[in-house]
């Protein structure tokens, strides 16, 4: 990990195009401001890694009831007329 | 020109859920990633039942599937204003064009904060983590334009 020391007021730049400034220190909790692109996403870490394991937990779900065929979800589509392929033996 | 019943299926053996046979316009892609799968990037998406629930299958890693469904369905009124990244990077155009699920595994998981938004013109979608406590202060500004 890349460490740095900066005061009060001074900043990071990261790539071009993002710019993290100290904007205040108040005893344990800094204060930053970033400068981003809008299309970049900024999060805090721990929202951020709190999604992640909310996704990983999930993917661990029970399967659905025993014995049922997946099929593709439309999703915004109308449902396709199946085709032999579509229905797989096993 | 092609149409979508010339499309050739792709029968695939799903470790969870036995064969599955899909086309190329069914797949999602999530160009960033997902939050916890960053390196799988092309997921199909799979229903059951009418349960309503969408399995999102990874074609990268047939051994994860991630269960979502309709956001609108979990949280009724569902309308969450969606980040500026969002909408620019997914080039949603308008409501029409867009699908908003949830995570649906544990109850606790539900996060209505983490929407999946999904494109469906162009089939591209990205998990968005809604945290509006950060707050944006000003145009964006480029390190060049600021002066370094």
């Amino acid at each position: 990990m890349l460490v740095l020391s900066r005061k009060l007021n001074q900043a990071i730049i990261i790539g071009d195009d993002i710019r993290i400034v100290v904007v205040a220190v108040e005893r344990d909790t800094v204060k930053l401001g970033i400068e981003a692109p809008r299309a970049v996403p900024v999060h805090r870490s721990e929202v951020y890694e709190e999604i992640q394991r909310a996704n990983r937990g999930a993917a661990g779900t029970a399967e659905p009831r025993g014995g049922a065929k997946p099929r593709i979800a439309p999703l915004g589509r109308p449902p396709r007329p199946p085709r032999p392929e579509d229905q797989p033996d096993s | 020109m092609r149409s979508d019943d010339d499309e050739p299926g792709v029968t695939i053996e799903l470790p969870r859920f036995g064969s599955c046979c899909y086309r190329e316009s069914d797949v999602i892609a999530f160009p960033w990633g997902l939050p916890g799968f960053g390196a799988l990037r092309r997921f199909i998406p799979l229903e059951f039942d009418d349960d309503g629930r969408i399995w999102l299958q990874s074609l990268d890693d047939v051994a994860v599937a991630i269960p979502t469904a309709e956001a609108s369905r979990l949280v009724p009124g569902y309308a969450p204003e969606l980040p500026a990244y969002a909408e620019e990077s997914l080039d949603l155009r308008d409501g029409a064009e867009r699908l908003m699920l949830l995570v649906d595994g544990a109850p606790e998981a539900r996060d209505p904060a983490a929407p999946i938004v999904v494109n469906l013109r162009t089939r591209t979608a990205r998990q968005i983590v809604l945290e509006n406590r950060v707050r944006r202060v000003g145009p964006a500004a480029s390190v060049a334009a600021a002066g370094g």
